[in-house]
């Protein structure tokens, strides 16, 4: 008898459909597999065959025909054992093929007959819903992950023997119910209060996470640019639905979710070491997986003594620093995964890390310029705040002068943050950084002798076209970092000193 | 019959003899065309005296080819030219040093040296953002009122030197190697740029490696075509320090910058000055002590400012200050940045570097 079961696998962070039919004929006994499918897949034939049998459902001496479509795609991965094992039990004529077809199923199965967890269900329920599958029925594991998505009746399952009891009718199972609920209060690792001074540096940190800008702090050891970058998921802002889940999905894809959790609802905060592979940075694998520049999506990526990293490993991340996404290609597919991280970025002058302090730099030039020049001018000019640190003087250390704690920063972040979402609310993003160029003069006014300055400071060559719309929404977030609706003469002005409009170049002074 | 000049010449590329052994030679002998001639008789009793080494004697006897130095000549005339102390181009000042060198190999325009008085500028290969400042304040002012600047094309001070030099008036390279090698390397559009429209000159001919032992010697040639020498930033044990004590023992005036106390980039111009070199406090002082005019330039009228304009200004001086040092003057950061950007459009205020301020 033939039959014919949903399934699905994550695309990049979206899904697609799967089709799973089974066929029993006459013929010699034998269970084949077919549809390009990887060796994992392919086990699939010996772990559904035990799995049905310790569960008591033997499989019959006939033809039997699986087949997974479509054909021209690659199937990876176990999460398709039990949708095999239902398609093969409705063959059997054990499970009723009456209603099958609102079901998508996935999981993993045991040898026992058990079902386990698998990445990327969260992806498929999503696309599911949207194709209009409204019944999933998942590993109990990831009951959760799926529960994230409106509108979704998930049933989630421990065993096989339970999944076929619940579909013929004899035992219930409640759907789990969506819920959205607000962010977690974020974990406070390190309170700026800790750091002494270094109120520039501060500020400029403010105003990047205020407005998701990107930022490089550029300065001697000792300075607290790693600290201050610490303290940075102390104070950022909470993340909408529509973040919870994008991350959610991909952190699903790349199988990082832990048992039984449903959305992730804290920024994340990734700070890959400078000896980090390509393909762990931006994403690989022969089945494409998401990187650190799409795992710290809506979160920072901290990249500490970027010169260190590997140079190709820096260029590479123009491309995402610009698209905010990141394609990934391999022999047999591509996908795209998001990459919409905020870069926080910390550098020494010089191999010593001393410069510009000659009583403890003795580099030469030359090594200072080399050493500057790995960070290369297209990469510069994706970052919108560039903030020059010193080491903290001693009597800031020992001052007993009372520094502003993380919650009052935070307090003052989350209304620039609730100003931006009202004036992009209809929009599909939510920072003034992702302000698209086209909704640019949509969005940000400026008077006519503020747009004049600009103007000229761009035909002077010193700012790149790039950099021209980039001054700009900085503008507008320190406009909003400072409760005005306008954005004035003082607000351009600090745009621009951060942008250290000065010298647009890849580093400090050449000569 | 080779000509004096000719003589010269051989006697120049001969790369036995350090210059000071070449002159106690040539003060027995009597002049390169002489030595020239000389006779075996003659040799054996320098070697015996110990005027003569005996590789160099070798060498005499290998060179002494009318037709190779001839054809030397040549292939010398296509790389370069050359001035020899038989010429009366010879730079005047340069004749009157202990050892000068008997050959010159140049590019550019020799002329530059005459009826012009020249300023050597040293310091450190390293310098200091206070280092560099100073460069950018002194020298556009000295090559303004006419100066010529000499320095050595290197690394830090002598580079921002001549590319300072470059703005305001003439400059002149003098090298450690072969007149055709470019040492540094990153130098390449510099000493290209001075080989066609300043001067480029080197004791040594074409091909000769830069070595470190050339350096010492070169920098006796800054200080001989010098009337005096600026040193700007020296640690105490340094190249630098060398040629300054070269400056002194050839009776040039020495000027020195003076640094903080503590600071090592200092220790030398500090102990210069004690040991006798001129303090010298803004390029005017150099100036006058040389007997040039000094043009007073116009101060930036400080009228037009705001009282948290004044109170930032006044924090600032000729030693780069950080960015947030400034916030001593009690302003809230979001206020400063304003005002200290105000500043700096206004003309009066200018970075050093990124995050470091002067006052211009």
């Amino acid at each position: 008898m033939y039959s014919k079961i949903n399934s699905g696998c994550p695309l990049g962070i979206d899904g697609m459909l799967v089709s799973v039919e089974a066929d029993i004929a006459q013929g010699l006994p034998g269970l084949s597999l077919v549809g390009y499918l990887s060796s994992s897949v392919r086990e699939a034939g010996d772990r559904v065959r035990t799995a049905l049998r310790n569960s008591g459902y033997g499989l019959p001496p006939r033809r039997i025909t699986v087949s997974l479509s479509p054909a021209d795609v690659r199937k990876d991965g176990a999460g398709y054992d039990l949708a095999i094992a239902t398609a093969l039990l409705c063959s059997m004529e054990v499970i009723s093929p009456d209603g099958l077809e609102e079901y998508l199923i996935l999981g993993e199965l045991g040898l026992d007959g058990s079902v386990r967890g698998i990445p990327g269900v969260l992806p498929v329920a999503h696309f599911a819903s949207r194709s209009g599958i409204r019944k999933l029925i998942v590993p109990l594991e990831n009951e959760a992950e799926a529960s994230c998505i409106d509108g979704v009746e998930v049933y989630g399952v421990s065993g096989l023997c339970e999944m076929i009891s619940f579909l013929n009718g004899e035992q219930s199972i409640s759907p789990s119910g969506y819920s959205e609920d607000r962010g977690r209060e974020p974990v406070i690792l390190h309170d700026l209060s800790e750091i002494h001074g270094q109120k520039v540096m501060k500020r400029g940190m403010e105003i990047a996470v205020a407005g998701f800008h990107n930022i490089i702090l550029t300065g001697a050891a000792g300075a607290g640019k790693s600290l201050l970058a610490k303290c940075i998921p102390g104070i950022m802002p909470p993340m909408t639905y529509d973040e919870q889940l994008e991350l959610t999905k991909i952190y699903s894809v790349a199988g990082l979710l832990k048992n039984g959790d449903g959305l992730v609802r804290t920024r994340p905060f990734r700070s890959p070491h400078t000896s980090v592979s390509a393909s762990a940075m931006l994403g690989g694998g022969s089945v494409p997986k998401p990187g650190e520049v799409s795992l710290s999506s809506h979160g920072v990526l901290f990249l500490d003594e970027l010169p260190e990293f590997n140079r190709g490993i820096i260029e590479s991340l123009r491309a995402p620093l610009e698209d905010k996404e990141i394609t990934v290609s391999r022999v047999r597919t591509s996908c795209s995964f998001p990459a919409k991280f905020m870069l926080v970025a910390a550098r020494n002058h010089c191999p010593c890390g001393y410069y510009p302090d000659r009583s403890r730099c003795r580099c030469t030039e030359r090594q200072i310029a080399d050493y500057q020049n790995r960070v290369s001018h297209p990469i510069m000019d994706r970052i919108d705040i560039r903030i020059e640190v010193c080491p903290v003087k001693m009597e800031e250390l020992l001052s007993s002068e009372k520094e502003e704690g993380s919650l009052l920063v935070r307090g003052r972040i989350e209304e620039a943050r609730e100003r931006q979402l009202f004036r992009y609310r209809g929009e599909a993003f939510h920072f003034n950084s992702e302000l698209p160029q086209k909704k640019l003069s949509e969005y940000i006014r400026l008077s006519s002798e503020e747009e004049e300055r600009v103007k000229q400071i761009y035909q002077r060559g010193e700012l790149s076209a790039r950099g021209y719309f980039r001054v700009l929404r900085l503008a507008r977030t320190i406009a909003d970092v400072n409760g005005r609706e306008t954005i004035g003469a003082r607000e351009l002005t600090e745009a621009l000193f951060f942008r250290n409009v000065s010298e647009e170049g890849g580093g400090a002074d050449a000569v | 019959m080779l000509s004096d000049r000719q003589c010269c010449l051989w006697l120049g590329m001969l790369r036995t003899m350090k210059p000071a052994e070449r002159q106690r030679l040539l003060d027995a002998v009597g002049s390169p065309a002489m030595l020239y001639r000389i006779s075996d008789e003659m040799c054996l009793q320098l070697l015996h005296e110990g005027l003569l080494k005996p590789e160099t004697l070798e060498e005499i006897r290998s060179t002494r080819d009318e037709e190779k130095i001839r054809s030397k000549e040549r292939e010398t005339e296509q790389t370069c030219r050359v001035v020899t102390l038989a010429d009366a181009e010879y730079p005047a000042l340069l004749r009157e040093i202990p050892d000068p060198p008997v050959a010159l190999f140049y590019r550019g325009d020799i002329s530059l040296l005459k009826e012009r008085k020249a300023i050597g500028v040293v310091g450190s290969r390293t310098p200091s953002l206070y280092g560099k400042e100073m460069v950018r304040r002194f020298v556009p002012v000295l090559a303004g009122a006419g100066l010529l600047i000499i320095s050595g094309l290197a690394m830090g001070i002598d580079s921002l030197a001549h590319a300072a030099a470059l703005t305001a008036g003439k400059t002149v390279g003098v090298l450690g190697g072969g007149i055709d090698i470019c040492y540094p390397q990153r130098n390449f559009c510099l000493y290209e740029e001075m080989c066609r429209d300043q001067l480029v000159l080197s004791e040594y001919p074409p091909g000769v490696p830069p070595l470190g032992i050339h350096f010492p010697l070169r920098n006796r040639i800054i200080s001989g075509l010098s009337d005096g020498i600026l040193v700007v930033e020296a640690r105490e044990h340094s190249g630098t320090r060398i040629t300054a004590d070269a400056a002194l023992d050839q009776g040039r005036n020495v000027y020195a910058i003076p640094g903080r106390i503590g600071d090592p980039m200092s220790e030398g111009t500090n102990c210069l000055i004690r040991m006798g070199a001129m303090l010298t406090r803004c390029p005017e002082d150099i100036l006058e002590d040389m007997g040039l005019d000094t043009k007073k330039t116009t101060k930036k009228r400080k009228a037009d400012l705001t009282e948290k304009e004044r109170r930032i200004l006044s924090l600032l001086s000729g030693t780069p200050v950080f960015t947030e040092e400034l916030l001593s003057c009690g302003m809230p950061v979001q206020e400063m940045i304003p005002v200290l950007s105000a500043l700096e459009e206004k003309g009066l205020v200018r970075q050093a570097m990124r995050g470091y301020y002067v006052k211009t």
